[in-house]
C-alpha cells in the first residue's frame, strides 16, 4: 500500500476537473482508478492528515498531510506503536468502541517546537463479524481555523467594543439632547413668567387690596366675617406665591456677579433662618473644613440657593435634628453628577472646586422622588406650601456659576445637598 | 390736620378704586385716580398731590416716561415718587435696596399696610 502511494501522482490534479457546463457521462469509478490507486491518490492528495492503526495500536498508514500537521515523516510512523511513537497520546486514546465521528480536539507540539492546534476524527474499522480490527483517524490543522476564530473573537471584541463607545456616546447624546430640552424649556418659562405675572398680579392686587378695604370695613361683623376675609386673604398671598416664584425663576437666569468670600455668604445664609432653627428645634453645625478662596459669584443668588436647600433641610426634619452645613475646597477626584469628561459635564475631574454641603438628618428621600426634584413645578410638599420652583431655581443658579447641584441620601440616613463652584485659577485670578 | 394728597396712576381702574377707598378710609389720605398715563402730568398739575403713586407697565406711556416727565416739571420735579409694579416680586425689591431709579419701589400685589408704612416713610422725607 505504501509504495502505491507515490505511484500514481496523475490522480491529485485536484485543480483540473471538468469544465463548468459541460456533459460528461457519469463512468464506473473502476475505470477511473484501481482502489488501490484510489486510496493513494486521497492519502497523497488530502491536505488533512489520514492515520490508519490497527487493532493492536501500530500505524499502518500515515498520510503526507498528516506528516505536515504531525511533523514525522512516513517512515518514521508507520510500523510504530501509536503511544510510544510520538510520546504519550498525540493521536489520542484507541477506540474501544465502534466511535463513528468521534472527535478530540487537542494543541500538538511538532519536533521543531510549533504547536498546532489539530481536531482528531476517529472512525472505527471492523470486519464482517463486526469485530474492531483498527481505526482511521481524519487529522485536520485547525491553525487556519483557530486564526479565523480569534480574527472573529478580535472583530467581536472590536465590535463590543465600538458598541459600548456607541451606546456610551448615545447616552450622553440623549443626556445632552435632554439638558437642551430642559434648558429651553427653562427659558421659555422664565420668558412666559414675566409676561403671566404681570397679567395675574395685577388681578392679585385688586383683590387683596379688596380684601383688606373689606377686613377693615366689615372686621367688625363678627367672627365668621373676620375668618371668611382672612382665608381670601391667604388664598389670594398662596396665587401670589405661585407667581413670585416665577418670577425668582425667570430672575434666576441672570447673574450680577462680583469677588464674593463663600464662608461670609454661608454665614449671611444661615442668620436668615437661625430664627427657623430654634422654633423647630434644630441644631445647627458650621464646618469649615479648608480655606475657601474668594470666588466670582452672584452673591444675592448664592445665598438663594443655601436658604432654599436649607429650608428644605430644616422641613425634612419635623421632629428636630441636626442641620449640618460643611465648606470646603476639593479637587474633583471621580466622576459624579455633572462631573467628569463627557461634553455635558460643568465640571472636570481634576478641577478645583469650593463645596458647599448641606445635611439632615431627616429620613432621606424616595428614590422616585430624588430622580424628580430638580423638576419645575415638582414639589413634595401640601398644597400652598412650595411651588415646586426652588430646586429647580437653584439648579439654574448653580449652571450659570459654571458650577453644580446635587442630592443624595446619606448612607447613614437623612439627606445631604452639595452646591459645587468653580474655583480654579481663573477664579483666583478674578478675586486678586 | 389736612389730609395728604395722593394722585395714582394706573391703566387699572379697579386697582385705583379699591386703593383710593383702602387709603381714603384711613381718613389721613385724598386720593385722586387716573387711568391714563398720557394724562398723569396735567391730572399732577390740577391736584398738586404731595405723593404720587404710579404703576410701571401701562399702555401708551410707561411709568417711566410718566415720571421723566414729571421730573421736567419745575412746579413737579420734586413731589416724591413711589413706583408699584407686577413685574417683580417683593424679593427682587428687597435686592435692590427697595430703590429703582432714586424712587421707592413696591411689588404688587403691594400689602396695603406696607403700602401705608412706604408712604408715610416717604411723606415724612420729603417734609
Amino acid at each position: 500500500m505504501g509504495t502505491m502511494l507515490y505511484s500514481t501522482p496523475g490522480l491529485c490534479a485536484a485543480s483540473g476537473g471538468y469544465p463548468l457546463g459541460e456533459q460528461v457521462d457519469p463512468k464506473p469509478i473502476s475505470a477511473i482508478a484501481a482502489p488501490e490507486d484510489l486510496w493513494s491518490a486521497v492519502l497523497e492528495c488530502s491536505t488533512d492528515g489520514i492515520v490508519l492503526v490497527d487493532s493492536e495500536g501500530t500505524v499502518r498508514e500515515w498520510s503526507q498531510g498528516a506528516a505536515r500537521i504531525w511533523g514525522y515523516r512516513r517512515d518514521q510512523v508507520v510500523g510504530r506503536d501509536r503511544g510510544t511513537l510520538i510520546g504519550g497520546h498525540v493521536l489520542g486514546p484507541a477506540s474501544d468502541t465502534d466511535s463513528v465521528g468521534a472527535q478530540q480536539a487537542i494543541i500538538h507540539r511538532q519536533p521543531g517546537g510549533e504547536s498546532v492546534p489539530v481536531l482528531i476524527r476517529t472512525h472505527g474499522l471492523r470486519d464482517d463479524g463486526g469485530q474492531l480490527v483498527g481505526e482511521i483517524k481524519i487529522v485536520r490543522d485547525m491553525t487556519e481555523e483557530e486564526r479565523g476564530h480569534l480574527a472573529i473573537r478580535n472583530r467581536e471584541h472590536t465590535l463590543s467594543a465600538t458598541l459600548r463607545a456607541l451606546r456610551q456616546s448615545h447616552e450622553q447624546l440623549k443626556s445632552a439632547q435632554l439638558q437642551l430640552i430642559q434648558a429651553a424649556k427653562l427659558e421659555s418659562i422664565g420668558r412666559l413668567a414675566a409676561g403671566v405675572a404681570h397679567e395675574v398680579k395685577n388681578p392679585l392686587a385688586i383683590l387683596l387690596t379688596g380684601i383688606q378695604l373689606l377686613q377693615r370695613r366689615l372686621g367688625s361683623a363678627g367672627p365668621e366675617m373676620a375668618d371668611l376675609l382672612g382665608d381670601l386673604e391667604t388664598a389670594v398671598k398662596r396665587a401670589n406665591g405661585v407667581i413670585r416664584g416665577l418670577l425668582d425663576f425667570a430672575a434666576s437666569i441672570e447673574l450680577n456677579p462680583g469677588i464674593v468670600d463663600l464662608e461670609e455668604v454661608v454665614s449671611s445664609s444661615v442668620a436668615f433662618i437661625q430664627h427657623e432653627l430654634q422654633k423647630r428645634h434644630i441644631q445647627l453645625a458650621l464646618e469649615h473644613q479648608s480655606q475657601v478662596p474668594r470666588l466670582r459669584l452672584d452673591r444675592a443668588k448664592i445665598e438663594q440657593i443655601l436658604i432654599n436647600l436649607m429650608m428644605n433641610a430644616m422641613d425634612a426634619m419635623a421632629e428636630g435634628g441636626t442641620l449640618t452645613v460643611r465648606t470646603s475646597v476639593r479637587q474633583l477626584a471621580e466622576q459624579g453628577h455633572g462631573v467628569g469628561y463627557r461634553s455635558s459635564d460643568v465640571l472636570r475631574i481634576g478641577q478645583t472646586v469650593a463645596v458647599v454641603e448641606i445635611e439632615d438628618t431627616g429620613p432621606g428621600i424616595p428614590l422616585e422622588t430624588l430622580m424628580r426634584v430638580f423638576d419645575p413645578f415638582f414639589t413634595t410638599k401640601p398644597a400652598g406650601h412650595g411651588t415646586g420652583l426652588g430646586l429647580a431655581v437653584c439648579r439654574t443658579i448653580a449652571g450659570l456659576h459654571r458650577g453644580s447641584i446635587w442630592l443624595e441620601n446619606k448612607s447613614d440616613g437623612g439627606t445631604r445637598a452639595t452646591l459645587w463652584l468653580p474655583a480654579g485659577e481663573s477664579q483666583k485670578g478674578d478675586a486678586s | 390736620m389736612n389730609p395728604r394728597r395722593i394722585l395714582l396712576v394706573d391703566d387699572e381702574p379697579a386697582f385705583t378704586r379699591v386703593m383710593r377707598n383702602y387709603l381714603e378710609d384711613t381718613g389721613r389720605f385724598e386720593v385722586r385716580m387716573e387711568n391714563d398715563p398720557r394724562k398723569a402730568v396735567a391730572a399732577a398739575r390740577d391736584f398738586r398731590p404731595d405723593l404720587i403713586l404710579l404703576d410701571v407697565i401701562m399702555p401708551d406711556m410707561d411709568g417711566g416716561d410718566v415720571a421723566f416727565q414729571l421730573k421736567a416739571d419745575h412746579a413737579l420735579r420734586n413731589v416724591p415718587l413711589i413706583f408699584l409694579t407686577a413685574i417683580v416680586s417683593k424679593e427682587f425689591v428687597s435686592g435692590h435696596g427697595e430703590m429703582i431709579g432714586g424712587h421707592p419701589f413696591l411689588a404688587k400685589p403691594v400689602d396695603a399696610a406696607e403700602l401705608i408704612e412706604a408712604v408715610d416713610r416717604v411723606l415724612k422725607f420729603a417734609a
